[in-house]
């Protein structure tokens, strides 16, 4: 299976090679890496949400920036790309589409959660 | 600064170029003792050396000493009114042959 | 895993980055500190003093470039690298990082091994920069305690070099070091005739080892100048000292002067220093006067040449000597001063009391901003009248008053020793045990050279005093002192001393006797000893000095007295 850049395309949901490398560099911490990920997402994507339909441009800006670095962090590169979707239209102020793009990465999560559970 | 030599013989030509003063010390030094082997006589050609000072005359009584002090055979020559200048104020011509 | 240990603070808002950041630098075996955004970034950095910050861009409170730039501000000439944390891509947004201070970024997703290596070629970094500030901080506090070092030997240099008599109205002079030492030399002392000596000298290069050398110099020439010794003497004695001490390529020009107040005339020595100038008071004429000799310290004592030559000097005719830090000095252009432009300030002088500062303005006004490359001295002398410069000031040691005052003393010079040698200095030295007669030493000195020179060339050569009468005189008198040196075979001249104690101090009785065949003096006993009966024998000159002067015999012994008093000596 080949490696994919961030922001690319990808088939999975979890770069698998990459994130089995991070689980041996972590060892025994990488459980409390990724609840600690997934405690900070759920908190954070509901925020996300409320600043989506509030048209908080500055929140939601900084909320899908964090988020999008942490999820690539971690290797789940189509929920990253999703999310620097968001923040590329959160940034440029345009909201038409933004509540749309929000359920697909809700979606998106649920996945990745279910994958990084999977491994511990 | 810059220091070329030949031999012809058992005479050394040293040619001087540019600025002759402290900084050509270790070069100068090189040149007549790198090359010692049969050297009986040495000629310090001056023709393309624009200015000389005190250090260079410490430098010329030095090899004037490694050439046998009193009975040293060392020749300056082609030197601009400059060169010439500066040897005849130290009175040189009195410790070498200059031409 | 590493020799030595870093501190790193990472400064992210997200936890999870915080984590993985952590294990890979734990990995790595350096400590890590952390903040959340940006106002406890600075607060770590304050606190913890880290080695190298990893920064997150975007981070709330206070943005990452924001704490850069305040922590770069802070951190003076340390050197903390900054590693921003990122995930943007834009080429203008990355720029921007490392313009508020960064040294670098790493974008998300964080890869160990980059990370590992840069963290790695930082480190590298900063231990060389730490490196470079010690071995920088030893060399300015080194050179520091050099300066230091070399004021202190300064003070001890210029109380050597500086004791002689270079502030009398008739001086003025430049020395302008190049560095803290000076490779130029200046010295003058009076004579105990009254003359004066003055040496201009110019070591090879400049600095401390330039100026070592000056040291036993100005020893010589003050300690030997004191003692009434000659000219020729003296250089001899410098050249030895010199070519001893110094090694081969090192040796000083020099120039050296007597001037002889009361001859008006000057006696001059000159061995590679530039041409002097000679300006003559009245007709403003420029002579110049040429090196005739090797310079100092070059030949040994056997090839050694210390002849004179002489000039004579009127009133307020004046003389200028110089290193050749003067005609080298440059201008920003790089073009020398030259001679030419020295002339033209002669030329162009009008009022002669200006000239030694016109020259000094011009040579400031020539280099200008370009500072100079070697040590420059300039000296003016000036022909003057005795009195205008004083008495020679000899120190009385105090308590001893009267010193040994009953003694005799015989001694005879014969033969070469009596062509070659200055019997002066030894005498005097003796004399100047009485501590009355080493205050009158200057005129004794005069007293002995006068009677001296002629029991030698009147009484022993057998030259004519007649021929001192006018200047052409004086020269085929000197033409014939030397043909007659040359075939003198034996002769001698013999000074008798003879120190009385008396009720008021002491006497002084001196007979000269050569082994001339005398003159007629009684004839001349009339006149009073006037000049023009005994031409250029000095007799009014030692009458001047001495209470009672008499010839005997064939004429070939003269004897003089002189007395002196305790009393006066107190006063």
């Amino acid at each position: 299976m080949e490696c994919k850049g961030t922001g690319g395309i990808s088939l999975a949901h979890l770069n698998m090679p990459q994130i089995m490398e991070l689980k041996e560099l972590m060892d025994d911490m990488f459980g409390d890496l990724i609840t600690t990920y997934l405690c900070d997402s759920e908190e954070k994507l509901p925020r996300l949400e409320a600043a989506i339909n509030e048209a908080n441009s500055a929140l939601c800006t900084e909320l899908s920036h964090s988020l999008k670095g942490s999820s690539a962090n971690i290797y789940a590169e189509d929920l990253s790309a999703l999310l620097k979707n968001i923040e590329d239209l959160a940034r440029a102020d345009s909201f038409e589409s933004l509540p749309d793009g929000f359920i697909n990465i809700e979606h998106e999560f649920q996945v990745v959660k279910k994958e990084l559970l999977a491994l511990l | 600064m810059a220091i070329a030599t030949s031999v012809s013989g058992s005479e050394l030509v040293v040619q001087v170029e540019g600025r002759f003063d402290f900084s050509a010390h270790q070069e100068f030094r090189d040149a007549y003792e790198k090359t010692d082997d049969g050297v009986k006589s040495y000629v310090i050609d001056m023709s393309r050396a624009t200015y000389l000072d005190s250090s260079a005359l410490g430098m010329l009584l030095l090899l004037r000493d490694h050439a046998g002090g009193d009975n040293a055979n060392v020749r300056i020559t082609k030197c601009n009114q400059d060169v010439k200048k500066i040897l005849t104020i130290s009175n040189f011509e009195q410790l070498f042959t200059i031409e | 895993m590493v020799d030595s240990p870093l501190n790193i603070l990472i400064a992210d808002d997200n936890k999870s980055d915080r984590l993985i950041l952590a294990a890979i630098v734990k990995k790595m075996g350096h400590h890590v500190c952390f903040a959340e955004d940006g106002l406890q970034a600075v607060a770590q950095f304050n606190e913890q003093k880290p080695d190298i910050i990893l920064l997150d861009v975007m981070m709330p409170n206070m943005n990452g470039q924001e704490a850069a730039l305040i922590i770069k501000s802070s951190v003076g000439e340390n050197m903390v690298p900054i590693i921003f944390l990122t995930s943007l891509q834009d080429a203008t947004d990355l720029a921007k990082c490392l313009d508020s201070g960064g040294d670098d970024f790493l974008t998300k997703p964080y890869n160990k091994i980059i990370l590992q290596a840069k963290i790695n070629a930082f480190s590298r970094m900063t231990k060389m920069h730490i490196t470079l500030q010690h071995q920088r901080d030893l060399i300015s506090e080194h050179n520091e305690h050099m300066v230091n070092e070399q004021e202190v030997a300064r003070a001890v240099f210029d109380n050597v070099t500086h004791s002689g008599c270079l502030n009398l109205p008739n001086l003025k002079y430049l020395l302008s070091p190049f560095s803290v030492f000076n490779g130029d030399v200046l010295l003058a002392a009076r004579k105990p005739s009254g003359s004066m000596h003055i040496l201009l000298g110019d070591f090879t290069g400049h600095g401390l080892p330039a100026a070592i050398g000056a040291m036993p110099l100005a020893e010589i020439f003050y300690g030997m100048t004191a003692k009434g010794f000659l000219m020729e003497d003296i250089l001899r004695e410098i050249n030895s000292k010199l070519k001893n001490i110094l090694p081969i390529g090192y040796f000083c020009c020099v120039c050296m002067l007597n001037l002889n107040f009361r001859k008006e005339q000057i006696e001059v020595w000159m061995g590679g220093l530039p041409d002097f100038y000679l300006l003559r008071h009245d007709t403003k004429k420029v002579d110049k006067i040429a090196s005739t000799h090797l310079p100092l310290g070059v030949l040994s004592s056997q090839g050694f040449d210390c002849k004179t030559q002489r000039f004579s000097l009127r009133r307020e005719d004046r003389l200028y000597m110089w290193s050749d830090g003067i005609i080298e000095s440059r201008n920003d252009e790089g073009d020398l001063f030259g001679e030419e432009r020295l002339m033209d300030i002669f030329n162009a002088n009008k009022v002669q009391d200006n000239l030694f500062d016109e020259i000094v303005n011009r040579l400031n006004e020539f280099t200008g901003e370009s500072g100079k490359d070697d040590d420059t001295t300039l000296l003016e002398v000036r022909m003057v009248e005795e009195s205008e410069v004083g008495e020679v000031n000899i120190d009385l040691s105090s308590g001893m008053i009267t010193g040994p005052t009953d003694w005799n003393m015989r001694y005879t010079l014969r033969g070469d020793t009596l062509k070659t040698f200055n019997p002066l200095p030894v005498m005097l030295g003796i004399l100047s045990d009485v501590p009355a007669l080493h205050g009158l030493s200057g005129q004794l000195y005069t007293l002995m050279s006068e009677l001296f020179s002629n029991a030698f060339e009147h009484g022993v050569l057998g030259l004519s005093s007649e021929l001192k009468k006018d200047a052409k005189g004086f020269a085929e008198y000197y033409a014939q002192r030397e043909e007659a040196m040359k075939s003198m075979g034996e002769g001698s001249v013999t000074f008798e001393f003879d120190h009385t104690p008396t009720s008021e101090g002491g006497r002084l009785a001196l007979m000269v006797i050569d082994s001339g065949g005398g003159f007629d003096y009684q004839g001349k006993q009339d006149n009073q000893f006037n000049d023009q009966g005994y031409s250029g024998r000095g007799i009014p000159l030692i009458m001047s000095i001495c209470d009672s002067l008499e010839y005997l015999g064939n004429g070939n012994t003269v004897k003089v007295t002189l007395s002196w008093s305790a009393k006066g000596l107190e006063e």
